[in-house]
């Protein structure tokens, strides 16, 4: 059964509706024109859809949004992958082994400060050993400067002042798998970010101290990971920033997160926080910083890598090169981090406390709502303040139950100049960056 | 040598195949203290994937350089699959295989990781076993 209905969704949505549910969608692509298809997917589910009535047209119903397992083989892997690495929670999810990801399941961001046992992971290549003396680890300033810097961490440490911000640091790629047809690259939802108090000089200080030609346009970063392939002259990844950027006092130099040294597999002895951009813009391991007199095109500026669409192409359709800029700011996103997806409360509950969090790239949060009944309604939640800027906004909330049954909770952040999450997943590129689509947990009363 | 059952040129092969055994022991790993412990990928087979013509080449064409898991984690069509190796090769410098060896991987690819056109993304717990 359910990987016939699987293929029927993938096949033609509408169609499985009729064919599963018996439920045809109207021309607003909203609601149903009659009520045995609600009552036919509630048997289905196990329990009343409550707010059935609201649910679009051609979107599977949550209960059956299960990914068919197609042929696997007796020994395959089944599930979602555990981390096993020292230092950190076992319950991230790995994305992928070699390079090492791993996302952060949405209910693990919980913490008002994410824990770094519960940061998220991301390599581009191998993970380097750790540094024996941090405070040895070398950093180059090269390029359109009057005067090329070596430092020290420990140098850098003396020199310069040390600042400690509160800041959201995310994968470019996060949301990816909320695409349709799927992007390219490993497959996130919502648990490739974090926020964590980082310290270190700003970078802005550093590059005074060089001493910025007029010349100077673009960071160049390299770092000392070594391409996946094993061949040294071959570089992993080298992204960079427009110099207003890197001159923005919470772009920082980084060697401690959460009052601890910065950890080998989080960068350590020293890497860039770039807040609010591509987490790749934030390189780990940090060894050169070359100022370019134009915009970088090191390995993962060109194409269609860290770049979003610049006239909206058809989804799963052919790239045009010239049509892509880079991505900059992060899109708005909001989570719910408790109660957990998949929640069961005991029969009568008519209540539920929501606890979130919800950022905006460069940008603050201006507000965020949140719907039982898949978005016909929405109620707005409570904003802790930040910090600081870069900061996440912790959120609250308390949402109504009418009845025992099934629910959907989900929620909608809106950014400051008034854009809000989508439904899905929009603006398609082929490596799938930018996806913010709302989040959303399934909740059963009874 | 499974490389050589896509006709592969031979240097090319064994360069891609030293490679792997260099990623394999190079691929260190330490904990928060700062301690030196390896951790080791669980060990991958060409079994634990759709099985179908090619899966061994195509495994283990890839492998050299990152685990099948990010492979088998993509569901695309011919067309991006061949896009995808075009990446590799002009991004990360994998062997540039045309003709029909790049046609039997992409014939595998397509068929145990077509583009999958459901919303994707989410999981939910109540979904019927």
């Amino acid at each position: 059964m359910e990987r016939l209905v699987d293929e029927l969704y993938r096949d033609d949505p509408e169609r499985a509706d009729a064919v599963v549910f018996g439920r045809r969608t109207d021309v607003t692509r909203r609601g149903f024109l009659g009520g045995a298809g609600v009552a036919a997917m509630s048997a289905a589910v196990g329990a009343p859809v409550v707010f059935g009535a609201n649910l679009p047209g051609g979107l599977m119903p949550a209960a059956f949004a299960q990914e068919a397992k197609k042929d696997a083989p007796p020994a395959a892997p089944r599930g979602p992958q555990r981390l096993d690495f020292p230092g950190k929670d076992p319950n991230l999810v790995v994305l992928g082994d070699r390079p090492l990801v791993a996302e952060t399941p949405e209910h693990l961001l919980d913490d008002d400060t994410t824990p770094t046992a519960k940061f998220f992971i991301r390599n581009n290549g191998q993970i380097p050993e750790a540094a024996r003396e941090p405070d040895a680890w070398k950093l180059t300033v090269d390029g359109e400067v009057n005067s090329r810097l070596e430092l020290t961490l420990g140098d850098i440490k003396k020199r310069f002042p040390a600042r400690t911000h509160r800041t959201v640091m995310e994968c470019g790629g996060n949301g990816r798998s909320f695409f349709t047809p799927q992007a390219r690259g490993n497959q996130w939802t919502n648990g490739g970010a974090g926020c964590a108090e980082w310290t270190g000089a700003p970078l802005a200080e550093v590059l005074k101290a060089a001493g910025l030609k007029p010349s100077a346009v673009y960071t160049a970063h390299y770092g000392t990971d070594v391409h996946l392939s094993g061949d040294p002259k071959q570089v992993t990844l080298s992204r960079g920033v427009p110099i207003g950027k890197a001159m923005e006092p919470h772009s920082l130099l980084v060697w401690a997160m959460n009052g601890e040294p910065l950890s080998n597999i989080h960068g350590g002895p020293l890497r860039l926080i770039c807040p609010g951009w591509p987490g790749s813009t934030s390189h780990k391991w940090l060894s050169r910083i070359w100022v370019r007199d134009r915009e970088h095109d090191g390995q993962g500026m060109l194409g269609a890598s860290y770049r979003v669409a610049i006239k909206p192409m058809v989804p799963g359709g052919k790239a045009d090169d010239s049509n892509f800029r880079i991505l900059e700011s992060m899109p708005v996103r909001g989570i719910i981090t408790n109660p957990p997806n998949g929640t069961k409360l005991a029969a009568g509950t008519r209540e539920v406390s929501l606890r979130g969090a919800a950022w905006a790239g460069e940008l603050d949060v201006a507000r965020v709502d949140v719907s039982i009944d898949f978005g016909a309604t929405w109620q707005p939640a409570t904003l802790a303040p930040a910090k600081n800027r870069y900061d996440w906004r912790r959120w609250t909330a308390s949402v109504k139950l009418p009845a025992d049954g099934y629910y959907e909770v989900w929620v909608r952040a809106t950014d400051t100049e008034g854009k809000a999450q989508p439904h899905v997943a929009g603006g398609w590129n082929p490596q799938g960056y930018g996806a913010n689509p709302m989040h959303r947990i399934a909740v059963l009363v009874g | 040598m499974p490389l050589e059952g896509l006709g592969l040129n031979r240097l090319a092969a064994s360069v891609w195949a030293l490679a792997a055994v260099v990623v394999l022991v190079a691929l260190p790993a330490l904990d928060s203290a700062g301690q030196s412990k390896r951790v080791r990928p669980p060990q991958e087979e060409p079994e634990h994937y759709p099985d179908g013509p090619n899966r061994e080449d195509t495994f283990y064409f890839c492998t050299p350089c990152h685990g099948f898991k990010i492979v088998a984690a993509q569901g695309m069509s011919r067309a991006r699959w061949n896009e995808t190796l075009d990446l590799m090769v002009t991004r990360h410098k994998m062997p540039d295989v045309q003709g029909a060896d790049r046609e039997k991987m992409l014939d595998y690819l397509a068929s145990a990781f077509p583009e999958r056109t459901q919303p994707g993304g989410w999981k939910n717990p109540f979904a019927p076993k």
